[in-house]
């Protein structure tokens, strides 16, 4: 019953990251990326791949908040979070959401990796790392996402607010991914202890939201 | 009872019995307030709400055999009708629904956002009696409908009764002789 809930709210959460207009945060990470991955090999001005890592994260940060926020504050502003909350219990609503935003950035981010591959001409030998990297880098992100943009939706609070609050949570995630992808980038070994602590936090946070957000929910 | 720092109604004690209950009350009297409480969507500042003699498991902000429709309870804008009354449909495990005499056959491709807010209503309603729980909420279902609406509407809620489903209808202006249990 709730496997079936899931997975039509996934459906649904899906169609209206289509509908909704909603890709316009993924569509402007994916545009800067693009220019940035184009604009640094073509100046030939000397970048760190620390440098390059770090922006990648930060704009998928970015685009991931955007939408992550929109798609939980959208329900109350909308209305429809009362109806979801009457009909399905407010964890399988955080996952379905959780799932929708992570599997988006994770195809943006098999883009974005695709493309430094080709760009900075690395051996085609790190594109399954990278795709780990960044495919699991981008669960994490969206998971830990997910909660902050489901307390700041309930909160009420202006969408304005919701980077300020997640970026010190999600700094460490951020920290871990950047520099695994500049190990990857630099072709030197990749430290897997990073990679699970990075897929660790957001395991915990999904349970942690999974158990919490009942009790949220009844303190209405 | 307080709704944004402000004292709605207090020493309010009702009992609402299996049928038709009609929660009578003028603008912002706190009937909408009242129904939030009952479907669990809000909760009271003080006093207790029970639920005596439902099926078990019954239990107010549980997932429930009890619905609020109400103006602050909207269907997705961006989706059409037909992929709204699918999606409640499939979280409730029931089959589509008999949309015939709700007057609603040429709209069912539109996006829901599109409508006219009586046909936003209609499906809204569609969508109450498709999840048919125990207790059904209505805030001013009548609210932007026309006559023949108004007419499906109450013939679907005369179908609730026979079945032994308990209705509570929250509204600002008597439109049908049945049992005004509290007058706010």
């Amino acid at each position: 019953m709730l496997w079936s809930n899931f997975k039509t709210l996934l459906v649904k959460d899906i169609k209206l990251l289509f509908k909704g207009g909603m890709l316009i945060g993924y569509a402007f990470g994916i545009v800067v990326v693009m220019c940035i991955s184009v604009a640094l090999p073509m100046s030939k001005i000397s970048v760190s791949e620390v440098t390059v890592s770090t922006l990648i994260w930060m704009v998928l940060f970015f685009s991931c908040s955007e939408v992550s926020q929109r798609i939980f504050l959208d329900e109350e502003t909308k209305k429809t979070a009362d109806l979801m909350r009457q009909l399905v219990p407010p964890s399988v609503i955080y996952l379905s959401k959780v799932s929708a935003n992570s599997i988006f950035i994770s195809v943006i981010s098999l883009g974005v990796s695709t493309l430094l591959v080709f760009w900075f001409k690395l051996s085609l030998t790190v594109l399954p790392v990278l795709f780990l990297v960044m495919v699991f880098g981008s669960f994490a992100l969206g998971i830990t996402q997910g909660i902050i943009s489901y307390l700041v939706a309930r909160g009420a609070a202006r969408g304005s607010v919701f980077p300020i609050v997640a970026l010190p949570i999600i700094l460490p995630v951020l920290i871990s991914l950047i520099n695994i992808t500049t190990q990857v980038l630099e072709s030197s070994p990749v430290s897997f202890t990073l990679l699970v602590v990075v897929l660790a936090q957001g395991f915990a946070v999904l349970i942690t939201g999974i158990l919490f957000l009942p009790y949220l929910e009844k303190g209405v | 009872m307080e709704f944004s720092d402000k004292e709605v109604f207090s020493d309010l004690s009702v009992r609402f019995d299996s049928g038709i209950s009609v929660v009578l009350g003028s603008n912002g009297s706190g009937k909408t307030t009242l129904l939030r409480v009952i479907s669990g969507l809000q909760k009271q500042t003080e006093g207790e709400l029970e639920f005596v003699g439902f099926s078990k498991g019954f239990e107010t902000n549980e997932m429930k055999s009890i619905f609020l429709c109400s103006p602050d309870v909207s269907l997705y804008h961006e989706l059409t009708v037909v992929e709204n009354i699918k999606l409640v449909s499939n979280l409730k495990k029931k089959a589509f629904p008999d949309v015939s005499g709700w007057d609603i056959e040429d709209h069912l491709d539109k996006k829901y956002g599109e409508l006219s807010s009586g046909y936003k209503q209609r499906i809204k309603l569609i969508a109450s009696f498709l999840i048919n729980p125990e207790v059904l909420l209505l805030d001013e279902p009548e609210q932007h409908m026309d006559e023949k609406g108004i007419l499906k509407l109450t013939d679907e809620i005369e179908k609730r009764n026979r079945n032994g489903l308990m209705t509570i209808i929250a509204t600002n202006h008597l439109w049908r002789e049945w049992n005004v249990v509290v007058k706010l």
